[in-house]
């Protein structure tokens, strides 16, 4: 199956961008014909009966299925770009990324790619009945580092994943929060020429996620091509200069994030509704902060304004 | 242009290629820190899970002699020509539960830690050398109890002893093969480990674990052939070999020769072992 050797010019339009990455910059990714499918065993359960028939056993037979997550996906990318990943739930994006990073078999077509493309994604369970300390230790041997190097870097990542001394808690003790910024802790400490990160922005605090996309910016400099998952456009608009926009596992525009961000919000919905939810928001905030000044003017000024 | 010709201009590596083997070979070399971590790790949070954690490691082999002592030893007496019964028990449950152990758990090793085969990529048979491992430090924890036992039991310290670490090196090689050969295997057909425990008990009982297999082979007038593969049959040498080094009430039938029919499971099963996994590499995780 052939690839397109530009991705879609049709779709990108250089004219208002800065920074479009050269055409004849170095392949790093070549995606061709991906297909990855998931095997699964389906059990469907037996229909109801009645009187003694119930006390017979019957085994509902399970059926041995394929899904298929990723269904023909080709593109290239190239040194300098950052492509953003964006579509709904379940549209194949974490998927094409654990391909990519070479750690979900292929069941037809291939990924090519400059050394090996590095997965950074919370999704990435180590050992839940481990220490977070422990887990640290075990992430990194695996990514390949000294144990003198995970020395080194240890503090940093405590520190940079805010978990304190919860650390030495097992993680199985975690919120799904603290677990979330411990891994991305873990696997952002390591920097790598091609980078996949997958919804690593979703979970964490305002501080963790200032921080994180600061983290990520510097990732980028020092990587050759990122992929980047997420659900938040605004921080897609905010990293990327292509976007990747996938749905039942196919590509349905690939190009300029400021043609594709716009129709794929307003297939959605999500300009207009979130809007007028912030709308609204403000506007009862606003009443809120007016109500508390005039509480704090009068006699109730001692008390708490907000529990009022 | 075809995709595959883009990359190879690009000078572009398939992401699920497998290196070669030697390559494969030094990439695990090179994680030995991971594989060590890997196993302490895995033994830190079986502690973790029960109140006793290690020490049921420790205690299963212990228990499971007293079953066999009673039900072999006593009820059934299978001692045979066996002087020193208890000791010849307690060689073949601890050494056969080292290779047992190392088996069952090696085979589910891929299956039982996708979470990490799907989040880090490293070469997969740290896994299964982890897993045995791991069953070698509860081994070497058990250790005490086993000699604790030879020796209670009448047995002499004697030059022999030195042998015994060669046979569990030789155990060793062999466990370490059966294990990446079996994780491969179940990796692809799960329920392979669902049938292998009664597989491991029938094998443990046709080695000679519990009674002195010799004996009972005189009397059942199998055809020679099938004597012959009893003999062969690895944890058969693996037992005898241990059992010569470390008691000087039993002679083993067959003698050197187990030593080597040991030697050559070992070094056949370790590197097939090695070059099956391998085979697999890049298929590991489909689920």
């Amino acid at each position: 199956m052939a690839v397109a050797e530009t991705p879609a010019p049709a779709d990108r339009d250089h004219d208002h961008r800065p920074l479009p990455t050269p055409k004849d910059a170095p392949v790093k990714v070549v995606v061709d014909d991906l297909h990855v499918a998931y095997r699964l065993w389906i059990t469907a359960p037996a229909p109801p009966v009645k009187g003694w028939r119930r006390w017979r056993v019957r085994r509902p037979i399970p059926i041995k299925r394929e899904v298929q997550a990723v269904r023909g996906v080709s593109f290239l990318a190239r040194q300098g770009e950052a492509i953003g990943v964006i579509g709904k739930n379940g549209a194949g994006k974490s998927t094409l990324m654990r391909a990519i990073a070479g750690l979900m078999p292929a069941a037809q077509g291939r990924v090519y790619a400059d050394g090996q493309p590095t997965l950074l994604g919370v999704n990435s369970a180590l050992v839940k009945s481990l220490s977070g300390a422990r887990n640290i230790e075990l992430g990194l041997l695996a990514l390949g580092l000294s144990p003198e190097q995970v020395a080194e870097r240890f503090d940093d990542i405590v520190e940079f994943s805010g978990i304190g001394d919860s650390v030495y808690l097992p993680m199985k003790s975690y919120s799904s929060g603290m677990g979330a910024r411990l891994k991305f802790a873990i696997a952002s400490s390591v920097p790598r020429e091609i980078l996949l990160i997958d919804e690593a922005l979703a979970t964490g605090d305002g501080e963790f996620l200032k921080r994180s996309a600061e983290r990520i910016q510097g990732l980028r400099e020092d990587a050759d091509t990122i992929f980047f998952v997420s659900h938040s456009m605004s921080s897609v608009k905010e990293t990327c200069d292509r976007v990747i926009w996938m749905d039942e596992g196919r590509i349905i525009a690939d190009g300029d994030p400021e043609s594709i961000i716009p129709e794929y919000e307003q297939r959605f919905g999500l300009k207009t509704r979130k809007s007028r939810k912030a709308r609204r928001r403000k506007r009862r905030e606003r009443n809120l902060a007016a109500r508390a000044n005039d509480e704090e003017s009068g006699d109730f000024g001692a008390s708490e304004p907000g529990t009022a | 242009m075809p995709g595959s010709q883009i990359a190879a201009q690009a000078g572009l590596r398939a992401v699920d290629s497998r290196p070669g083997f030697g390559d494969y070979i030094r990439q695990i070399w090179r994680r030995r820190a991971f594989l060590r971590a890997f196993a302490g790790a895995k033994m830190e949070s079986e502690n973790s899970e029960s109140r006793l954690g290690q020490l049921w490691q420790v205690l299963d082999p212990v228990f499971t002699m007293a079953v066999y002592w009673f039900l072999f030893g006593y009820l059934l007496g299978g001692r045979g020509s066996v002087v020193n019964y208890t000791g010849f028990l307690a060689v073949g449950v601890f050494s056969f539960a080292l290779v047992r152990q190392s088996i069952t758990a090696g085979s589910r090793s891929i299956t039982s830690n996708l979470g990490l085969v799907r989040a880090i990529h490293f070469p997969r048979a740290v896994l299964p050398l982890a897993v045995v491992v791991k069953q070698l430090r509860v081994f070497f924890i058990s250790l005490p109890i086993m000699i604790a036992i030879l020796l209670v039991t009448g047995e002499q310290i004697t030059v022999n002893w030195l042998l015994a670490p060669i046979a569990l090196v030789l155990i060793l090689m062999f466990s370490v093969g059966m294990a990446l050969i079996l994780a491969r295997i179940v990796a692809v057909v799960t329920d392979v480990s669902d049938v292998l425990p009664y597989f491991l008990r029938i094998w443990g009982y046709a080695s000679g674990v519990m009674i002195p297999i010799a004996d009972r082979l005189d009397r059942l007038g199998l055809p020679p052939w099938a004597v012959f593969l009893i003999e062969i049959n690895p944890p058969t040498a693996f037992l005898n070999i241990m059992r010569d080094s470390l008691m000087s009430t039993y002679d083993a039938p067959g003698g050197s020769f187990n030593w080597i029919v040991s030697a050559i499971w070992a070094f056949v099963v370790l590197p097939v072992g090695l070059w099956f996994f391998w085979r697999g590499e890049g298929r590991y995780g489909r689920g």
